[in-house]
């Protein structure tokens, strides 16, 4: 076709030619996404979106700003607080743990350490929901194997105000899996710190605890925000944990959701849900916006 | 000899370019050990534990005997299996057509596929509901609504397993050698681009299929009757019993993740190699470099 | 320079202009360390005095302790045996962070998370030194490393080279007491390195800064150094200005490390001379004892070969190798003997391989030692 076009020396389509021919390309780049961008279209955008709209809607299809006034309020308020409370406790105290962790597996020289330790946070990382809860329950719930071998000693924590089935209940377990995910954000990070900087520092008169202070946070600085709020939404997001847990004794809104789909519902609340729902995904939104705009400032050095 | 010995000297050192107290590591360490394992133990022994502390494997004979968990452990099987091969055909061709034709547009590729980390999975369950209790019961009423759903969950990891195969793969190379001898599409990717990611391809498949195994949360707001679903009711009725079956199905969940981390590993810990075979032949032309050539073995050496 | 009468001395050369500027540069003293990595010997027992102001090199090929003494003089690394003193104070025991010394690693040692400037003032920061002041001894060092308009700049902004101006004006910016240099080029392109080696030769005779400088590379050594060590298995081999090592090297192994020699099959002749390609030549004053007669291999540099264009001579030329003003000859010789001969390039172009050569040694040999067994067979 070209030869041809060519062959016809009129200067006009030869030159618009590849400019089509072009677009023709990009048309046919752009077609090859198709099938994955139309799926999660179908099965994710719709949805979510469905969710935000419904969020808006009262029971005839109107507009209506109730629901959401209704999810702002009474218990509702409160699971938002107690929520966003879990999430920032447990992830902050995963994080430091995480890394913690991290450090002390990178600094010993035992391949073996390292292996494991790799494997099983990949794997931990993927725990939760039912089992976790189980073998938590099986350890230190009322009639655990740890609580029975500590009442034996005389010391049941459970005469001492301690519950498994409590707000602190649920960070120890939260941090079951949020841990491990801590781990494997850091891990790349603290293996990467040069020895150089350490030795540097020291030789300019830096101690021990200067050279972490001045050197290793503020390197470690992004990867830890970075995991920060990966764990963040995770230990928000987190349901079923919760759930078996408590028996929604703890109001979390993820819980309140969960019960409104089964049928929880009251008069004038079908959309309820959707309204904590858009609820949920804002407070993931802000956390994001609130990361990008702090991971600026302190990963300004890598860009 | 020289190598020999520079090796020795660098594995002495730590690998950590810094150094921490080993009191405050061992300490670190044994907390962390002992939190991961005691809860473990506890449920395993639990699992086995009969009246008055002995053993049993009452629970689980007991559990073996549960028809619905049977049922549930099938229909979960058939969905994993089902999420497993959609997300491969999706998956693969998608890959593979970024890395080779918009290798730029990679990132917001692997964007897109966290966007179900942002939705959290109870909201999630309400958009479906929202969005498809409408359509026809072939699709809303049936197992293949978890499948399809379970590969949008399990995205964030499948994704990311399948891509870091294909781009392991020098597959510009790959695409024009197999195009220059005459391979047509379907040809190149059935006989050159599939077995060399089979690793890549196990993995996400293996990943999919311990996600949808393991899922509780859609499944049980959708009213479906899976594995873990029934799981729940058990345990709502024989705690112990419950436990004893949560933590066989832990076993099986874990057996499938380590074996993708070994999978991985291998890969990985190939790739190391393959680094480390670079850097030494580095620092070996740079060692050649400084020395005249032809030097016989250091003789023992007077000092000045 | 004049070459001093009698080789082995002690050699005190050293350029004045170091002595006058020498202000605050201070004695180091090594003494009999040593250090073992398991059963590798890193250090043999050592001993090594650098002058106040003088600038060391320490070179030798990688493995033979070069890095591992100068980790040790920063207190990176403990030592088994001996001391360590600066400006006559004991500072075996002392961490490296209250030791005042300067160092200047090989590669990467920049702190990523701050701008150069903030990296050639982090010493200063540490001694609590005012943020103004600090500002403006960091913009000084950074204009004396020609880096001044570098300042914001964060590492992986800048080249090799400027990085590691950067590190040196990291390193002088807390005035220590001595300056470590650790292989500081070895990361940088060939260009970029004679320039940087140049210049920090001029800053430490301008600062009269005590320095140690440890590479494997004999030109950098040779060239920046009032000294050069030359290590090998933990040991100083040789210590003495540049010429020194290379005209007159302690033993074999300096001798082959330092330039280029050619091994030659020799015999010992009567009255302390050497018979090496039938040319009766003085014994090196430096050799190990041999009696008349002995079969031994002499060590001699390329520049003391001359080659000619010979159709009866036993050498026949295999490689040929343009250096500029001068060529590299590759002969071999009968006996599986290979002899490197350096000529003007313009005799080189009638010296092509294949051509058949004879070939004479014009100056005594550098060393003589026991034949190589690879040819006493």
């Amino acid at each position: 076709m070209s030869a041809k076009a060519g062959g016809r020396a009129v200067p006009s389509p030869g030159a618009a030619a590849p400019g089509r021919r072009r677009r023709a390309r990009a048309l046919r780049t752009w077609l090859g996404l198709l099938p994955f961008l139309a799926y999660l279209a179908c099965f994710f955008v719709v949805p979510s979106a469905a969710v935000v709209t419904a969020a808006f809607e009262n029971g005839r299809g109107g507009f209506t700003w109730s629901n959401l006034t209704a999810s702002l309020s009474g218990i509702y308020l409160t699971s938002y607080g107690t929520s966003l409370e879990l999430a920032a406790i447990s992830s902050i105290v995963a994080a430091v743990a995480g890394t913690l962790v991290t450090i002390a597996v990178v600094s010993s020289d035992r391949p073996l350490l390292h292996r494991l330790v790799t494997t099983g946070a990949g794997v931990m990382a993927n725990t939760g929901g039912l089992p976790l809860a189980f073998a938590f329950i099986a350890a230190i719930g009322n009639f655990g194997i740890v609580t029975q071998m500590l009442s034996g000693i005389g010391f049941n924590p459970y005469d001492h105000g301690f519950t498994l089935y409590s707000f602190t209940g649920l960070v120890i377990v939260y941090l079951y899996f949020l841990i491990p995910v801590m781990v494997l954000v850091m891990l790349p990070a603290v293996q990467a710190l040069r020895r150089e900087w350490f030795e540097a520092a020291s030789i300019l008169g830096a101690g021990r605890r200067q050279c972490w202070r001045l050197v290793g946070v503020p390197i470690l600085a992004p990867a830890f925000l970075a995991g920060l709020m990966v764990l963040f939404t995770d230990a928000f997001a987190a349901y079923v944990t919760a759930d078996v847990m408590t028996q929604g004794t703890i109001p979390l809104v993820p819980i309140q959701i969960g019960s409104l789909i089964q049928g929880n519902v009251l008069a004038g609340q079908q959309n309820l849900g959707d309204a904590l729902g858009l609820g949920m995904i804002s407070v993931v939104v802000a956390a994001g916006v609130a990361y990008a705009l702090v991971q600026r400032r302190a990963a300004r050095w890598q860009r | 000899m020289t190598g020999q010995r520079a090796g020795r000297r660098r594995r002495r050192r730590a690998p950590a370019g810094f150094r921490v107290g080993a009191p405050f590591r061992w300490a670190v360490l044994l907390a962390t050990a002992v939190y991961f394992l005691v809860p473990l133990a506890a449920s395993a022994r639990y699992a086995v534990q009969g009246n008055g502390g002995t053993f049993s494997l009452g629970a689980l004979t007991l559990m073996a005997h549960d028809g619905a968990l049977w049922s549930g452990l099938l229909v979960s099987l058939a969905i994993a299996a089902g999420a497993s091969a959609i997300s491969l055909a999706l998956l693969i061709p998608t890959a593979i057509w970024v890395n080779l034709r918009m290798p730029s547009f990679g990132r917001v590729i692997e964007g897109l596929t966290l966007m179900p980390l942002v939705v959290p999975t109870v909201v999630l369950v309400l958009g479906i509901i929202n969005a498809f209790k409408d359509l026809p019961g072939f699709f809303f009423g049936t197992p293949l609504l978890l499948a399809v759903e379970y590969v949008v969950l399990a995205l964030p990891y499948s994704y990311r397993a399948v891509d870091s195969g294909v781009r392991a793969l020098d597959l510009r190379t790959l695409v024009d050698a197999g195009r220059s001898l005459g391979a047509t599409w379907p040809q190149l990717l059935r006989l050159v681009l599939l077995p060399n990611l089979r690793e890549a391809i196990l993995a996400a498949s293996f990943l999919t299929v311990a996600y949808s195994l393991g899922e509780f949360v859609v499944a049980n707001l959708l009213t479906f009757n899976t594995f873990p679903t029934r799981l729940y009711e058990v345990g709502t009725e024989y705690a112990d019993e419950a436990v004893a079956v949560s933590v066989l199905a832990l076993t099986l969940t874990w057996a499938v993740l380590l074996s993708v981390s070994v999978l991985g590993g291998r890969g990985a810990s190939r790739e190391a190699r393959r680094s480390q075979r670079a850097a030494m032949t580095a620092r070996e032309a740079r060692r050649l470099g400084s020395e005249p050539f032809g030097r016989p073995a250091a003789e023992p050496g007077e000092p000045a | 320079m004049t070459e001093p009468a009698v080789v082995l001395a002690r050699d005190p050369v050293r350029p004045a202009a170091a002595d006058a500027v020498a202000r605050r540069g201070v004695r180091v003293e090594v003494a009999g360390c040593e250090r073992r990595f398991g059963r590798i010997v890193a250090l043999g027992g050592v001993d090594l005095t650098i002058e106040p102001g003088e600038l060391i090199a320490l070179l030798g090929p990688s493995g033979c302790g070069k890095t591992t003494l100068l980790r040790a003089l920063a207190g990176l690394e403990e030592l088994d045996a001996g001391t360590i003193r600066l400006g006559g104070i004991d500072v075996t025991a002392l961490a490296p962070n209250r030791r005042q010394v300067g160092m200047v690693f090989q590669a990467y040692s920049l702190f990523p998370n701050l701008t150069a400037l903030a990296n050639v003032s982090f010493g200063l920061r540490l001694r609590g030194v005012a943020s103004a002041a600090r500002r403006r001894r960091a913009g000084e060092l950074l204009e004396l490393v020609g880096l001044g308009a570098h300042g914001d700049r964060f590492p992986h902004q800048l080249s090799g080279g400027q990085q590691q101006r950067v590190a040196l004006a990291r390193a002088i910016a807390v005035e220590p007491r001595v300056l470590l240099l650790d292989e500081p080029l070895s990361a940088l392109d060939a260009k970029v390195r004679t320039q940087l080696r140049d210049e920090i030769r001029r800053i430490q005779l301008t600062l009269g800064i005590t320095t140690l400088y440890v590479t494997h590379d004999q030109d950098e050594a040779l060239s920046v150094a009032d000294r050069v060590g030359v290590m090998d298995q933990g040991r100083l081999q040789q210590l003495a200005s540049p010429h020194i090592v290379y005209e007159r090297p302690a033993n074999a192994f300096v001798a082959e490390f330092v330039g280029s020699v050619s091994r030659l099959p020799a015999t010992v002749g009567p009255n302390g001379t050497v018979e090496v390609l039938g040319r009766r030549l003085p014994l090196p004053p430096s050799a190990a004892p041999a009696a008349p007669g002995d079969r031994v291999d002499a060590l001699v540099r390329p520049e003391t070969v001359a080659v000619r264009r010979d159709a009866n001579g036993l050498g026949l030329v295999v490689g040929r190798a343009f250096l500029g003003a001068v060529s590299r000859l590759d002969v071999a010789l009968p006996g599986e003997v290979r002899l490197i001969a350096t000529v003007t390039s313009i005799e080189a172009t009638t010296l092509g391989p294949g051509v058949a050569v004879s070939a004479e040694v014009t100056a005594p040999p550098l060393f003589v030692t026991a034949p190589s067994s690879a040819r006493s067979r």
